[in-house]
């Protein structure tokens, strides 16, 4: 019974160490056991356990890549990891309404029946948004905002309108200085409003010209930050920096049984695939650093990235991750080769 | 050098011995004052066979069980040596100032000596 205990225990330690020490250390373990020194009681389980998840976080002696390794895949894992975690705390967040209801809302609030363009966004926190935009012809009726805001569940949170003015002027041919003598000065009203609903903020505004009648009105609405966000960023860095550093380790330690040939070529993959994950590292941990310095209250969702900057991350990323599976593969290859011409 | 690793390395000086067999001779040369768990004394034998301080001397596989028997190296005998002398020293000097504070024959015994340490076991580990 206390064999099966030890074997279990030992698990504990990592296949590489278990494979040269397992056995010898079951042997002194049942030596102990028959000896009445070190019983399988909870202390000898917990020191084994100890030692054993000790054993994972340390490279090989003497193998100062191995370490460095461990270092940069701790610092590159974090990044998609903490990313992760702020992926996964946004999926909590209420969810946007459809564009349908966001159209059917633009032409209640504007009272433009014509179908609003409606552009899905994704702000610097990496949470969601949606902005709807409709220009068009329409009169200013603060009344009919309001109402349309509150029969679609809204409570309106600020409202505030001003009569001003609109200066245009005559279009000119792309690169041509504007011609200043064509300037108009339009009477024009302007109205900026916020709104709650549940776990939902919006934010519009317009501007309607009396003189012409046209009218250009945006409306916003995004998810108000759930409380989890930036707990499982934080978490997710730190899981990812404990995942990568036991990684490595293990990598490490794979490679170590493997021919020099094999071991500079695992060494010179890992080296090219981190070198092409360190900027999809560099942005995650940008993302990760606007989420934690995101206003509490998410009062507006402004956005810092273009989107090019997913294609690179993607191709960083992708190409990264197989440099350094081809590395670990043909490194461990030979070793799992030696070990078993050794059987 | 840790009180452990010392102890580990006196073991091994007299004659190459198997993990439990460290494990009882460490626990005999302290008089029951140190007594290794297996992770330690494996912790130990790994960091002492990187640094070239132990090295295995051979295996033995009864009735299904794996034993390997570790010996001291010689500049593990060296570093052991070097210890023994520094330990002997520092005792010597604490002895002799409590000689001086306290006087008597209380510190004047032969532990300190040297008759302990400066004994055959050493020399006859290689």
């Amino acid at each position: 019974v206390s064999e099966r205990r030890y074997r279990w225990l030992i698990r504990a330690y990592p296949k590489a160490y278990r494979d040269y020490r397992g056995a010898e250390m079951l042997t002194t373990l049942l030596d102990m056991a028959e000896s009445g020194r070190g019983r399988p009681g909870p202390g000898l389980s917990a020191h084994l356990v100890f030692r054993g998840v000790l054993q994972r976080f340390r490279p090989p002696a003497r193998r100062p890549l191995a370490w460095l390794g461990a270092l940069l895949a701790a610092v590159a894992l974090a990044a998609f990891a903490g990313v992760a975690g702020t992926w996964l705390g946004w999926q909590t967040a209420e969810a946007i309404p459809s564009d349908a209801d966001l159209r059917a809302l633009n032409a209640a609030i504007t009272g433009m029946p014509a179908p609003a363009a409606v552009y899905p966004e994704v702000s610097a926190m990496k949470g969601p948004g949606v902005a709807v935009r409709a220009d068009g012809a329409s009169d200013y009726s603060p009344g009919r905002i309001r109402a349309a805001l509150t029969a679609d569940g809204w409570r309106i949170t600020s409202f505030a309108d001003h009569d001003g003015t609109l200066i245009t002027f005559a279009e000119t041919a792309p690169g041509t200085p504007v011609d200043l003598s064509t300037e108009r000065r339009l009477p024009t009203e302007f109205v900026a409003y916020t709104a709650t609903r549940g776990g939902l903020k919006l934010a519009g505004d317009g501007m309607v010209t009396a003189e012409d009648g046209s009218a250009r009105y945006r409306t916003e609405v995004w998810p108000r930050e759930p409380a989890v966000v930036r707990p499982l960023t934080v978490t997710g860095l730190a899981v990812g920096a404990l995942a990568g550093w036991l990684l490595a380790v293990a990598a490490a330690w794979r490679i170590r049984g493997s021919g020099r040939p094999r071991r500079w070529l695992a060494t010179g993959l890992s080296a090219a695939g981190f070198a092409a994950v360190a900027v999809p590292a560099y942005q995650h941990y940008r993302d990760v650093y606007q989420v934690l310095v995101y206003a509490h209250g998410s009062p507006y969702p402004y956005i810092v990235d273009g989107p090019a900057d997913g294609r690179v991350i993607l191709a960083g990323t992708a190409i990264g991750l197989l440099a350094m599976v081809t590395g670990l593969v043909a490194a461990s290859r030979e070793a799992s080769g030696v070990a078993s011409r050794k059987a | 050098m840790q009180e452990p690793t010392f102890l580990i390395l006196t073991a091994l000086a007299a004659e190459p011995a198997h993990g439990y067999g460290v494990i009882r001779a460490v626990e005999e040369l302290s008089q029951g004052e140190v007594v290794l768990r297996p992770g330690t004394l494996y912790g130990a034998l790994d960091r002492l066979t990187e640094q070239g301080l132990v090295e295995v001397e051979r295996e033995e596989a009864v009735g299904g069980r794996l034993r390997r028997y570790y010996r001291l190296t010689d500049s593990g005998a060296a570093a052991l040596t070097a210890q023994v002398q520094r330990l002997r020293r520092n005792a010597d000097a604490a002895a002799q100032r409590l000689r001086i504070s306290f006087g008597g024959a209380r510190f004047a015994g032969a532990r300190f000596g040297g008759a302990r340490f400066g004994g055959a076991r050493f020399g006859g580990a290689r």
